[in-house]
């Protein structure tokens, strides 16, 4: 047997041991060294639908086999998780190559002053092709920083066949909406088999306030914040809007204070709910899922409120490509997987990956006949929404970020910190009054802002 | 060999006992340096993943923070005098203690009932211990969404059952009353195994000579229990509940994944409250202030923990 020396280890023995580390790191940074020329693009989305996702990867393919030292990394996370994630990895110098990123997060950003100018490619894809408002969604000091891509909305989705089965006709109020919504959920409790006229996403998340706040805030023809920036959260509409909220809460599934984005749209697959407020994502959902029901839906516009101010109203989300500051390599590899993207038979596969929920921000591709040419557009779900579009968007579309038709930065802090849909929860699920909550609201934005 | 060595002695080199001293000095001198050398990679990884953090976040506590680039403004104790004068650090307080001690509470009733049930068994107790075990080793992730699902009152297991039974359904996680006991109980099934786990162990070594004198001075099963078992778990039960306590006391992901802090905060505890502060509302020195007060709570349970120790010992 061996015996284990015990003699301390002599100082030649560590010279050598140096030098054997020593040759390691060095080929192991040849190593790093040589694979330098590799790089590294990061796409970051929230966009996580399988056909989405498809379609991400094919242009990555087609960046892939132009440029073989780069590689393409397609990252997803949940549009709410997004933006934590951007700003972490801006603030820790290692942002991602590209991000699409919604207006709201987005302009966030743009007045930090990290994401890179991107008027070269918005002149090379047509700046005059871009919708005006979804170009300035993006522009700052006369400097575009993002390429508008995907233009969303929300629309007022029921169930055809309850209207007709009770005698209902399509909202244009709030008070018919809250009185179809109410009846269909009594009258099917009467019959024994329960169906909640409306699902609501009254959980802790941005959907409480994309498709639900803001809807009915700006259908009582209001904004939280004026022209001028100042605070109006505090106002009879904005309180009119809370207690409407309550009140079509109490014809909701009893679980409605868990739901986030998704959630309704189960619902209302699964036949549980008859009202959901989302844009033309339920169709796919309802293609995967519960083909039938494609034509026994229709939809209406988001009801006028009752002040004097009151107009249909729809929420808008518009999600543009970004790409923060980095090295010049990777900012123009970047630039070109955009371009790729956003050329006209990938974009066109892009935005129909969620087919009439995605509206393009270009007019090349809006009037296309291709665009809307998609086996949903001749169901009836389909049909309201060809019917809808242009309304939802271009007549009473609203993005989150603008206050009284100004973009301010300061609405997006409000949206992130979640304070509307506080206000929301605490008069929906909690016990506080309408007035209180705005109050309470109005109170907490102001020392978020320091007004 | 020998010859050789003479020789060189022999022009003048120093005497063996000379040489024999000096490479004693030389040993001591480096028989320190290896064990250091061996510790060095564990104390800089432990120095970066640990006390790097903690001694920033300790730093940024005192600090205003701009998001991007400007550098760190200090602020003294603002951050806190700010924090102890916001309603919702009182409320997340309760709610934070309210959540450590009933979880605790119950992972300690079930994890002992359990451990007492199954070693009184005398077949299929390893079958049964892998399977009680389960919950301990599902990722929280699969806990929250697989615990929503079986809630939800839609489509959930449990709700479909009550209502078949004619027993009113509460709403689990959407109801401000019921949402804390829920996050409660979900937690409770997800670490009661390690409880179980532990007093299993202590148990089979209760001697059995014990019990048997028990019986024998007339003991029944309740008095056997508190007069034997119970005092031979002691030690156990108390170092257990104080490391879990710890671990719920900033417990962050099952809570965030199950309810996020709703509904209306009703189960927004101090965890989720700096997270808020430094991911929702980018104020970073605020999410730190949050942390060094979380942290000197725990501290504190740590050195109660620790003069127990000392205590049983």
């Amino acid at each position: 047997m061996r015996e284990v020396s015990t003699r301390p280890v002599g100082s030649q023995a560590w010279v050598r041991a140096a030098i054997v580390l020593g040759v390691l790191a060095g080929c192991l940074a040849g190593g790093v060294g040589s694979v330098g020329a590799q790089i590294t693009l990061e796409v970051l989305s929230g966009e996580s639908d399988p056909n989405s996702v498809a379609a991400i990867k094919e242009v990555a393919n087609q960046l892939q086999a132009k440029h073989p030292n780069v590689t393409v990394q397609p990252q997803f996370a949940t549009w709410g998780d997004l933006y934590k994630r951007t700003v972490a990895a801006i603030a820790a110098g290692a942002p991602p190559a590209i991000v699409l990123q919604s207006d709201s997060p987005a302009v966030g950003l743009l007045e930090q002053d990290v994401l890179t100018p991107m008027d070269d490619l918005v002149n090379q894809l047509g700046r005059e092709d871009f919708f005006p408002r979804a170009l300035s969604v993006f522009t700052k000091d006369g400097k575009v920083y993002g390429v508008p891509s995907i233009w969303n909305y929300t629309i007022v989705w029921y169930r055809s066949d309850l209207y007709e089965k009770y005698g209902l006709k399509a909202a244009t109020t709030w008070e018919e909406f809250e009185r179809n919504v109410r009846t269909i959920t009594e009258r099917t409790r009467q019959e024994g088999n329960v169906v909640y006229g409306i699902g609501l996403p009254l959980g802790t998340s941005s959907a409480c306030q994309d498709e639900l706040f803001h809807d009915f805030v700006w259908s009582n023809g209001v904004t939280i914040l004026d022209r001028q920036g100042n605070v109006t959260f505090n106002t009879p509409e904005v309180t009119q809007a809370l207690e409407f909220i309550k009140q079509l809460a109490a014809s909701a599934p009893p679980d409605s204070a868990t739901y986030s984005h998704l959630d309704p749209l189960t619902a209302f697959t699964a036949g549980k709910t008859a009202h959901v407020i989302y844009g033309g994502r339920l169709m796919t959902y309802l293609q995967r899922n519960k083909a039938e029901l494609l034509e026994k839906i229709d939809a209406f516009l988001v009801p006028k409120g009752p002040s004097a101010r009151g107009r249909h109203a729809s929420f808008n989300a518009l999600k543009g490509w970004i790409v923060p500051k980095q090295s010049a390599e990777r900012t123009a590899l970047a630039k070109e997987f955009i371009a790729l993207m956003e050329s006209r038979q990938n974009a066109l596969r892009w935005l129909q990956a969620v087919p009439l929920h995605h509206l393009p921000a270009r007019r090349s591709l809006s009037q296309s006949k291709e665009f809307w040419d998609v086996p949903l557009a001749s169901t009836r779900a389909g049909k309201a929404v060809v019917r809808l579009a242009s309304e939802a968007t271009d007549r009473y579309g609203l993005f989150a970020t603008y206050a009284a038709g100004e973009r301010n930065a300061n609405v997006s802090k409000v949206l992130e910190a979640f304070i509307p849909c506080k206000s929301v929860q605490q008069v929906a699920v909690g016990r506080t009054s309408a007035a209180e909550a705005a109050k309470r609201g109005e109170q907490e934005i102001r020392q978020l802002l320091g007004k | 060999m020998a010859g050789a060595a003479e020789s060189i002695r022999l022009r003048g080199q120093p005497s063996p006992a000379g040489v024999a001293g000096r490479a004693q000095r030389r040993a001591a001198r480096r028989s320190w340096l290896v064990p250091l050398a061996l510790l060095l990679p564990s104390g800089l990884a432990l120095g970066g993943i640990i006390l790097y953090p903690l001694t920033y976040s300790l730093y940024l506590s005192f600090h205003e923070l701009p998001l991007f680039g400007a550098r760190p403004r200090f602020v003294g104790l603002e951050q806190f005098r700010r924090l102890l004068a916001s309603d919702w650090f009182w409320h997340d307080l309760w709610n934070t203690t309210v959540f450590t001690a009933g979880s605790v509470l119950v992972q300690l009733t079930a994890g002992v009932g359990l451990a007492l049930l199954l070693n009184r068994l005398r077949t299929g107790r390893s079958v049964l211990r892998g399977l009680l075990l389960a919950p301990y080793i599902v990722p929280t992730v699969v806990v929250a969404l697989l615990w929503r699902w079986v809630l939800n009152d839609l489509y959930g297991i449990i709700p479909h059952l009550l209502t078949t039974l004619g027993i009113p359904s509460p709403q689990w996680l959407a109801n401000p009353s019921w949402a804390m006991a829920t996050v409660i109980g979900i937690n409770a099934w997800m670490f009661f195994p390690f409880v179980l786990l532990v007093v299993m162990a202590r148990l089979e070594g209760v001697p059995p000579s014990l019990y048997e004198a028990a019986a024998l001075d007339g003991a029944g099963g309740w008095q056997r229990f508190r007069y034997v078992t119970l005092p031979q778990l002691r030690e156990v039960l108390v170092v257990v509940g104080l490391l879990r306590g710890i671990w719920m006391f900033n417990k962050f992901d099952s809570v965030w994944l199950i309810t996020a802090g709703g509904p209306v905060g009703a189960t927004e505890t101090l965890p989720i409250l700096g997270y808020i502060a430094s991911f929702a509302r980018f104020d970073l020195g605020a999410g730190a202030a949050v942390g060094t007060v979380v942290f000197a709570i725990i501290m504190a349970l740590t050195v109660a923990y620790l003069w127990l120790l000392r205590t049983e010992e």
